[in-house]
């Protein structure tokens, strides 16, 4: 299963990156196919991990700048070149996480995703599939980084075991089973909020006359 | 103690990689399972696929692609254009350099001649 948002039907041999990056040093059209081939995986894992698409876009923009700063000191070590540029982007969403918790902000979007649905809007404005896939989201994102880019790059990109392995520099087995872990606990977060918000709709009708 | 340890860490090991086996199984294939870990991966079966459809694909704008690709292209042409610059400068500098070195050596020999003629007509005059 492939659900990766790069073109498609373009799957380059390592051979084909590896003369297109060497090319890319030097040559900026070189870097522009780079960029088109990746811009929308990279996007796409940003997009989730920070949840909106105007702070998606600002890091998607600062990870292609950094990696054409850096692009003279890239050195492949194995892994494939996808795997440097969503570290780039893993450490720019760590610190926009780390610069966000400092200014105590919170965006609409993300803050809306932690209010219990009554709070926010009527259950006719909003169908209870899309508010189970809200809340669905808000628990992967309180997941542990490694967990949540696990997801991200298993369900948006649709990579394997061993491919995921590759860009988070561990073996095929232990991703299998941070897999399992992450399942595990992923189901015991949504089963406290779904308890959570049981105990909010029992208050609330207590409330009422 | 170590023993006990051990065959529990074997027993987690073994439900672990039975579970995920199984999260990836086909359908039919669950019937040699104990029913509460059919339950348990009905359960994580049910998430995997509620994760399959929230976790969707999504695209940037395409003017946001088109627009940070021309600042990319240009940010390159640019540093390209300041690396060979600065390779140009060192050049010039290094040529300028040998230059002077040259130049005060023909200076200098141009010195030790006229010193040398001087002394040379001094020394007959005497």
């Amino acid at each position: 299963m492939r659900r990766g948002s790069g073109l498609p039907n373009e799957q380059p041999t390592a051979m084909d990156e590896y003369v297109l990056i060497e090319r890319a040093r030097s040559d900026p059209e070189a870097f522009g196919l780079l960029y088109e081939r990746y811009v929308g995986k990279i996007y796409n894992y940003i997009y989730y991990r920070v949840g909106n698409h105007y702070d998606a876009e600002d890091l998607t923009a600062r990870t292609f700048y950094r990696a054409l700063n850096h692009i003279a000191e890239y050195a492949p070590r194995g892994a494939p070149f996808s795997a440097w540029l969503y570290r780039i982007a893993h450490n720019l969403v760590v610190n926009w996480h780390r610069d966000r918790q400092r200014h105590q902000l919170v965006s609409l979007e993300e803050a809306m995703l932690h209010v219990p649905l009554k709070q926010v809007e009527e259950p006719h404005q909003l169908s209870e599939r899309e508010d189970e896939k809200e809340r669905l989201l808000a628990a992967v994102r309180q997941l542990p980084e490694d967990r949540q880019q696990l997801l991200i790059l298993k369900f948006v990109e649709g990579l394997s075991n061993f491919e995921i392995g590759q860009i988070m520099g561990r073996s095929e087995g232990a991703i299998k089973s941070l897999y399992y872990r992450t399942l595990l606990s992923l189901r015991e977060m949504l089963e406290e909020t779904s308890e959570q918000g049981e105990e909010f709709s029992d208050h609330e009708r207590g409330d009422r006359p | 103690m170590k023993t006990i340890l051990r065959e529990m860490i074997r027993n987690i090991q073994a439900r672990m990689n039975l579970l995920i086996l199984m999260l990836f199984a086909d359908d039919g294939e669950e019937d040699y399972i104990p029913y509460a870990e059919r339950v348990d991966i009905a359960s994580l079966r049910q998430l995997t696929e509620r994760l399959h459809d929230a976790l969707v694909p999504v695209s940037p704008r395409t003017d946001f692609q088109a627009r940070l690709k021309e600042s990319l292209l240009a940010a390159a042409s640019q540093r390209l254009a300041a690396e060979r610059e600065s390779r140009i400068a060192v050049l010039r500098r290094r040529w300028m350099l040998i230059g002077a070195a040259a130049g005060s050596l023909s200076m200098l020999s141009v010195a030790g001649i006229v010193a040398a003629v001087l002394l040379h007509q001094r020394t007959i005059r005497l």
